[in-house]
């Protein structure tokens, strides 16, 4: 009898303690982060299994434009966790999260989570990854963000990753900005000297950055176009410098 | 892609202008239909055997498909990678530039 009443009573000790427990996971900032990266997923499989089912052509215009902005929405909320809990380390998450979702679909928040990256979280390696994603980014603020990374992270490996990706950023704006072209250059020398070692998506940044070099100094604008000699699709040998004297556009292409 | 460069392709058929393909298809023989369904009659480098790792791409330091560049008279690489009305507009500019100084000599 007294085993039984025992048992009643740890039961009904046991349970609001561990539903207390429940809440108080649930309400930290990491699960927090985690319940919006779960939601945002959950709404993209959504999206997608609607598309799947869409049977109309309208629908599916619709649907695919959904999916192109679906972040948009989210960015906010990562904003207000990152900015609720600005030193735990979830703030960096969702910091993160904001700069590469903003890539693909847009956000106007991206900036602002750049500069607070760069002035709580200077020191953080994972800035390596962060760098490397926006090397192809067209976001306003990348370039100056990556300056000061390359400029104040004591790691290496961010400071290659920054300085490789602030140097094709530059080679990128060469077009509009004629200095630009001389800064990827200085940058991409500085990769083969200081950083070729450090590897990024299976390969050398020191071999990358050799192949940026030669395109950055014999292919800018402005420099005069190296000659291609090779077969035709037909078998026939010709030269691109038989053209000169007209107006040439290149296409590489493919049938793919 | 193919409509456009047709159609820019048939406006210059009588000016000093010529678009040159350098293309990254592995199997050329399989190509040869494509150019004749899609009335491809432009001229093209073939990159080799190994597609989008062949010599040319890997010279030019290629890696995003398509990859367009336009040229002056004189061979000087003047635009990058401009596409649709802007390819239009920057071969427009380079013929222009073209007539006024054969014209001026």
């Amino acid at each position: 009898m007294l085993r039984i009443a025992t048992a009643i009573l740890m039961a009904l000790l046991v349970t609001p303690l561990a539903n207390a427990q429940d809440n108080a996971k649930k309400d930290s900032p990491q699960a927090q982060y985690q319940a919006l990266v779960n939601e945002f997923r959950q709404a993209q499989l959504d999206l997608s299994t609607a598309y799947r089912a869409a049977t109309t052509k309208d629908e599916q215009t619709k649907l695919r434009r959904q999916m192109t902005t679906i972040g948009v929405g989210y960015t906010p909320r990562f904003m207000k966790l990152a900015k609720d809990h600005p030193t735990d380390p979830v703030a960096f998450d969702a910091l993160s999260w904001i700069v590469t979702g903003a890539s693909r679909f847009g956000g106007k928040e991206a900036g602002e989570a750049l500069d607070l990256l760069a002035k709580n979280h200077v020191d953080d390696k994972r800035l390596a990854l962060v760098s490397e994603r926006l090397r192809m980014s067209s976001l306003r603020e990348a370039p100056g963000f990556l300056e000061t990374v390359l400029e104040k992270s004591p790691h290496r490996e961010v400071q290659a990753q920054a300085c490789y990706s602030l140097a094709t950023q530059m080679k990128k704006s060469a077009s509009r900005t004629p200095e630009h072209q001389e800064r990827a250059e200085k940058l991409f020398e500085r990769i083969t000297k200081e950083f070729a070692d450090v590897p990024s998506r299976g390969r050398a940044l020191g071999t990358l950055a050799k192949a940026e070099l030669f395109e950055v100094r014999n292919l800018g604008i402005g420099k005069t176009a190296p000659d291609i000699v090779a077969k035709d699709l037909g078998g026939v040998e010709f030269k691109l410098s038989d053209y000169r004297g007209k107006v040439v556009v290149i296409d590489f292409w493919g049938h793919w | 892609m193919y409509p456009h460069e047709r159609s820019l392709v048939k406006r210059l058929a009588n000016q000093p202008f010529a678009l040159i393909g350098v293309n990254s298809d592995k199997d050329l023989d399989g190509l040869q239909a494509t150019l004749k369904e899609e009335n491809i009659t432009w001229r093209s480098f073939w990159n080799g055997e190994k597609g989008t790792s062949g010599p040319i791409s890997t010279a030019w330091n290629v890696r995003s498909w398509p990859t367009i560049y336009v040229l002056d008279h004189k061979g000087v690489i003047r635009y990058k990678n401009v596409r649709g009305e802007r390819m239009d507009a920057a071969v427009d500019t380079l013929l222009e530039e073209l007539k006024a100084e054969a014209g001026g000599q």
